[in-house]
């Protein structure tokens, strides 16, 4: 946005406009991975996505500072930046759990049991949709259908399905997740 | 004299074939090739939409515009189609009342309201919500939805617009219209799914012109009008008048709503050739001028009560009588009080109220505008080539910045058109178009809201951009322009721009005069007189009524400057609703003192009125009736939405009523505007008749107020239990009351609407019902009045134009500094308004990063500006390369209310005081302002308790 269509105006008070610089923000290896998908693409606003994903790998969430820098790497309003973050969900505008839960809430999955299944996952790590597990490693969102519905009810976590879901398999598996990482941790320690 | 009708045809597809359509098994001639919801609409028919719009097209989202396209004559199977997205074609059998597809209309509205608050009561969309319409006209009325409804928070948008997001029914037209049809880039639709948010990426002031448009955009009261919902009337209360926007030359139509006296708001009102279905914010939310503290209600240095007989004003005024009377016109009085003036003091005292340079430009303007009619907006929207030049149309004439910005799509609407993708189709033809654009050429000196659509739109310096102007002109030398110091690529500019100007079949040039350069004015008028007889040229004059203005002008007619030369110790000087605030403070104290008296006619206080010996109160626009005359030309009548309360007169009436005292008592019998405008056309050769466009009408007469306009015999019962009568009308035709609502004339033409309301349509979207088609002109006879182009020059203003200084622009350095054009800062009376002046940029001095060493002030952050005569200011130093190198943007508070500055001869790094005390009246100035907001909102209010019946002037 150019500085001379956006002057300060009396009603902002004497907030000086700070404008973030990309180079501020984002590190070389991001810059540089980021123009190789514009590269790729072509237009430099095609590549928002993607390098939200990459700034998301490094950093766990896309926090409004990453928006703001990947707007301005990619020369695009912040708001269509915003508009394409919050379309698609696994674009985190918050901080998420070390696991974020996508259980499939469309129709095949209404039909095979995913009320049954969702209540259990919320009981069994006391959250609600949108919330984070108080140890930082849950996170449970919906999705909308994941493209398993031969094998509904299904969820994701991370790049992996699970599906023929039951109360009984859903919660195994976020057990086994814990216990995985309380091993990792170990080895970590040690 | 030039009456003919501007004969600019509906645009929209004109060769259509007619075909027959069977709706309901009536058989319906129908567009060919129109989408079937806008075919349906033109004829009338009660089809219920959200996403569609007339100037937007069809998206096909909301799935409320459902109707049944039967297979067969037999009409036993169908299937339901989305009307909006259907083409129009031969033998098509549509149910529209088919059971199927009312009722799934039906469970549309039963989807949204889901999510949708009962909040009807407190939404100031309320009574005239397209939602509540629709929801009505399905058959919705029960709402069996027991669970939980989605909820968002809202954001501050600034001081123009609320927002009330859990209002939204997803139809997505804010967006398209903020984003892809105004081209703002601070707004989105975000989130998916049952959560979609249409806003800001964060809290704080939508940046576009045009923000107000969604308030009339959205069908819902997600987006309602703040200053309005501030001070609130449902719009079944509202009193209306159909009226012009006083904010620029362009002369946009709207309707102006009225309740106890105060003006409460400003809506569209649709005109084929001018506005169509948008204005800009500064007509919106413009016009509060006139309910500010600063009004003047009262005679001042006189006595006169309040109910004077006029030969007690003369009485009053006889110790003023001198020997001589000269009377000083303005661009923003109306049309009929300027010739009622220069009638009253007679030709050869009248001055125009200009300065003689704004009479050079004016000059030029006549002359190109006598070789070349200027297009209309509707017009310019379908050029396929235009050059703006050293004009920021977003800030000056903001409509048809948004005219420009649809003319650029033409490019991809005949691409899409190649592949058979109806206009219609938005969606599809976005998408087809991707960046294909019809030419746009900026040649500024400064970047603006325009330069995302164009195709060159890099800073040039102003002497440039002459160069290029004259290489334009000179077909037979195409390369022999040479580079200017800053500005490499002139040449291969200039080629680019002919090779554009020999492809197009419709180009344009637009210039304005904001840019205070003769010198490229004139290098337009001489393409202009030589250019080929395609090319259009619209050239916009500065103020809302300076064509009317401009024509009155003849050999006599004085400037500014040449009145004050005069020894005016005998004389009188009666000035009519202008400030003066072109002329320095001391210049207009030396008018005020040589004169022996000087008599101020005004609405809203200025510097001015405060040295006048007498100031008599004149009703603004939304008091009286009168017209003003567009950039075309166009003579267009606007109405009072209240009578003045005496002795507030419309200035044309002061002039009539001071004429037997200081006039030369020609218009002793005239007392009514009817009169008046009869007197001038017999005996002006430049008053253009307008017994045309008013008589018939007057007989006929259309209701100010809608039908369920509530309280009437309460509204005075704390004064009075008797009903007072309503102020009678005998000079326009609408009435102060309900009657005649929805009337017609004697041969059953429609007559002119007040405000838009149909049977079932409440919100403004019930246009549709009186216009002759969608998007085509509106149904009743509308003859159109232009003013002579180009009568004769004042020879006066071609001989000196040469050696008269610039007084808008300063220079320093080789630096050329200009003012900076602001929507919401162009003029004084608009700088009476809180909101706008929140909305003006803060002081500052922009210039190019290149420029900055040249100043005596590198990296500083304020700068401050010193004259000769030792004022000086200190403003924001903004270094941008937005700028062109050599010239600078200069913005003052202060500029606007009388030159503040007259010259520079330094420009220093601003001291940490200079600093300190800039920053604080900074502050003290957003204080003083919502303070002021508060005062003026609580008054208002106050004031409806109590309301002044109505004491009405004579000859309103
Ligand atoms: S805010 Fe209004 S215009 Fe925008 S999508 Fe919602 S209902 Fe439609
Ligand atoms: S473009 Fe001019 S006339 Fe039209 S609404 Fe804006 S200020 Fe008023
Ligand atoms: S509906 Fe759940 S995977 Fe398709
Ligand atoms: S108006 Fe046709 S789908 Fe919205």
């Amino acid at each position: 946005m150019s500085l001379a269509t956006n002057l300060p105006r009396v009603g902002e008070g004497n907030i000086n406009l700070v404008q973030l610089s990309y180079r501020d923000y984002l590190s070389v290896e991001e810059i540089n991975a980021i123009e190789h998908e514009v590269a790729i693409l072509g237009q430099r606003q095609a590549a928002g996505i993607e390098a939200m994903k990459l700034v998301q790998k490094n950093r766990g969430w896309i926090s409004d500072d990453c928006l703001y820098a990947v707007a301005d790497l990619l020369q695009m309003p912040a708001s269509q930046l915003e508009g394409i973050a919050t379309f698609y969900n696994l674009i985190y505008r918050q901080p998420v759990g070390r696991y974020v839960i996508h259980l499939c809430d469309s129709i095949s999955c209404h039909l095979t049991g995913f009320a049954q299944v969702s209540e259990a996952i919320k009981e069994y790590l006391g959250i609600d949709y949108g919330e984070t597990t108080s140890d930082g490693m849950f996170t449970l969102l919906t999705n909308a259908c994941l493209g398993s519905c031969d094998k509904a009810p299904a969820m994701m976590i991370g790049e992996d399905h699970f599906e023929h879901l039951t109360p009984q398999s859903a919660t195994d598996i976020l057990r086994q997740l814990c216990a995985e990482n309380d091993k990792d941790e170990l080895n970590l320690r040690e | 004299m030039d009456k003919s009708q501007p004969d600019n045809p509906d645009t929209s597809n004109p060769a259509a074939a007619q075909v027959t359509v069977h709706i309901d098994g009536e058989p319906v001639k129908l567009r060919q090739g129109d989408n079937l919801l806008e075919a349906m609409l033109s004829e009338k028919y009660n089809l219920p939409y959200f996403c569609w719009h007339p100037a937007m097209g069809s998206i096909g989202a909301c799935r409320q515009c459902a109707v049944t396209q039967f297979a067969d004559q037999e009409q036993q199977k169908g299937k339901t189609i989305m009307a909006c997205m259907t083409p129009v074609s031969d033998g098509m059998y549509i149910g529209l009342n088919h059971q199927p597809a009312a009722e799934f209309r039906e469970q549309v509205i039963a989807a949204m309201m889901t999510n949708h608050p009962h909040d009807c009561p407190v939404c100031g969309e309320g009574g005239a919500c397209h939602l509540q319409d629709m929801t009505v006209m399905t058959g919705h009325s029960m709402r069996r939805y027991q669970g939980q409804k989605r909820t968002f928070s809202n954001q501050y948008l600034g001081p123009l617009i609320n927002h009330e997001m859990n209002r939204c029914i997803t139809c997505y037209r804010c967006e398209r219209f903020y984003k892809d049809y105004a081209g703002g880039n601070d707004f989105s639709a975000c989130g998916s799914k049952n959560q979609v948010y249409f806003g800001r990426q964060q809290d704080g002031i939508l940046e576009s012109e045009f923000s107000g448009n969604l308030v009339e955009v959205c069908p819902t009261g997600v987006f309602t009008d703040k200053p309005f919902s501030a001070h609130y009337t449902r719009k079944w209360d509202l009193q209306s008048a159909p009226s012009v926007c006083q904010g620029c030359a362009v002369g946009c139509n709207i309707s102006v709503g009225e309740r106890y006296g105060s003006v409460r708001r400003v809506v569209n009102r649709y005109h084929h050739d001018i506005n169509g279905y948008f204005i800009c914010d500064k007509g919106r939310f413009g016009f509060s001028y006139v309910n500010n503290d600063s009004r003047i209600e009262t005679a001042r240095g006189i006595e006169l009560s309040s109910e004077f007989k006029p030969h007690q004003l003369a009485i009053a005024l006889a110790r003023y009588k001198s020997a001589d009377n000269f009377g000083i016109g303005s661009e923003r009085a109306s049309f009929e009080s300027n010739a009622a003036l220069k009638h009253m003091v007679g030709s050869e005292n009248f001055c125009s109220g200009l300065t003689d340079y704004q009479h050079f430009c004016l000059d030029i303007i006549r002359s190109v505008m006598s070789a070349k009619q200027p297009p209309s907006v509707n017009e310019i929207e379908q050029s396929d080539c235009i050059i703006v030049i050293d004009e920021d149309l977003t800030q000056s004439a903001a409509r048809i910045a948004l005219a420009v910005r649809q003319a650029t799509r033409n490019a991809a609407f005949d691409k899409a058109e190649q592949l058979g993708i109806p206009r219609w189709q938005d969606a599809a033809v976005r998408t087809a178009g991707q960046a294909c654009r019809s030419n746009l050429f900026l040649l500024q000196s400064k970047s603006s809201k325009l330069d995302d659509v164009a195709t060159y739109a890099e800073p040039l310096h102003p002497a440039a951009i002459i160069k290029l102007l004259q290489g334009l002109g000179n077909a037979n030398q195409p390369d022999s322009i040479s580079d200017m110091p800053f500005d490499n690529g002139l040449a291969s500019l200039l080629q680019e721009i002919k090779t554009a100007l020999q492809h197009a079949k419709r180009p344009l040039f637009i210039a304005g005069c904001s840019a205070w350069q003769l010198e490229t004015l004139q290098a337009v008028e001489q393409l202009a007189l030589q250019a080929p007889p395609h090319w259009q040229f619209a050239f916009l004059p500065d103020a809302v009524n300076t064509m009317g203005l401009a024509s009155l002008i003849d050999q006599h007619t004085m400037s500014l400057e040449q009145l004050i030369a005069k020894s005016l110790q005998q004389s009188t000087v009666i000035v009519l609703e202008h400030s003066l605030s072109t002329l320095t403070r001391a210049q207009q104290y030396q008018l005020a003192e040589q004169s022996q008296t000087l008599i101020v006619i005004d609405h809203n206080q200025s510097l001015l009125s405060e040295l006048a010996d007498v100031v008599l109160p004149s009703a603004p626009f939304t008091e009286s009736d009168g017209s003003s005359v567009n950039y075309m030309g166009l003579v267009q009548p606007f109405f009072a939405v209240k009578p003045p309360n005496s002795p507030i007169h419309p200035a044309w009436h002061w002039c009539l009523l001071l004429d037997s005292t200081f006039g030369r008592q020609n218009l002793a019998n005239i007392t009514t505007l009817s009169q008046l405008r009869a007197y001038l056309a017999e005996h002006d050769s430049s008053f253009p008749d307008m017994s045309r466009l008013l008589a018939e009408q007057l007989l006929f007469k259309s209701a100010r107020q809608p039908m369920r306009y509530s309280g009437r015999t309460a509204m005075f019962a704390n004064q009075t239990v008797h009903e007072p009568k309503s102020p009678q009308d005998t000079e326009s035709p609408f009435s102060f009351s309900m009657e005649g609502a929805g009337r017609t004339d004697v041969q059953g033409q429609a007559l002119p609407k007040a405000f838009s309301w149909a049977p079932g349509w409440n919100s403004e979207q019930s246009v549709y019902k009186y216009q002759t088609r969608i998007g085509g002109r509106m149904n009743h006879r509308a003859e159109a009045i232009t003013v002579a182009r180009g009568a004769d020059k004042n020879l006066a203003w071609q001989q000196r134009k040469s050696d008269t200084a610039n007084p808008g622009v300063l220079s320093f350095n080789g630096l050329l500094i200009r003012r900076l054009s602001h929507l919401f800062a162009n003029d004084a009376l608009t700088d009476d308004i809180a909101e706008f002046k929140l909305l003006a940029p803060v002081a500052c001095l922009l210039v190019n990063p290149a420029d900055e060493a040249n100043l005596a002030a590198t990296s500083a952050t304020h700068v401050t500006l010193i004259s000769d005569d030792k004022t000086s200011m200190t403003v924001r130093l903004i270094t941008c390369d937005d700028v062109a190198r050599g010239t600078a943007y200069l913005h003052h508070p202060l500029l606007n209310l009388h030159n503040a500055i007259a010259q520079v001869s330094d420009i220093v790094q601003a001291s940490s005081d200079d600093i300190a005390r800039q920053q604080q009246g900074q502050s003290e100035q957003l204080q003083s302002i919502l303070n002021q907001k508060s005062r003026a909102l609580s008054r208002l209010q106050k004031r409806d308790q109590q309301i002044p019946i109505q004491i009405v002037g004579e000859g309103r």
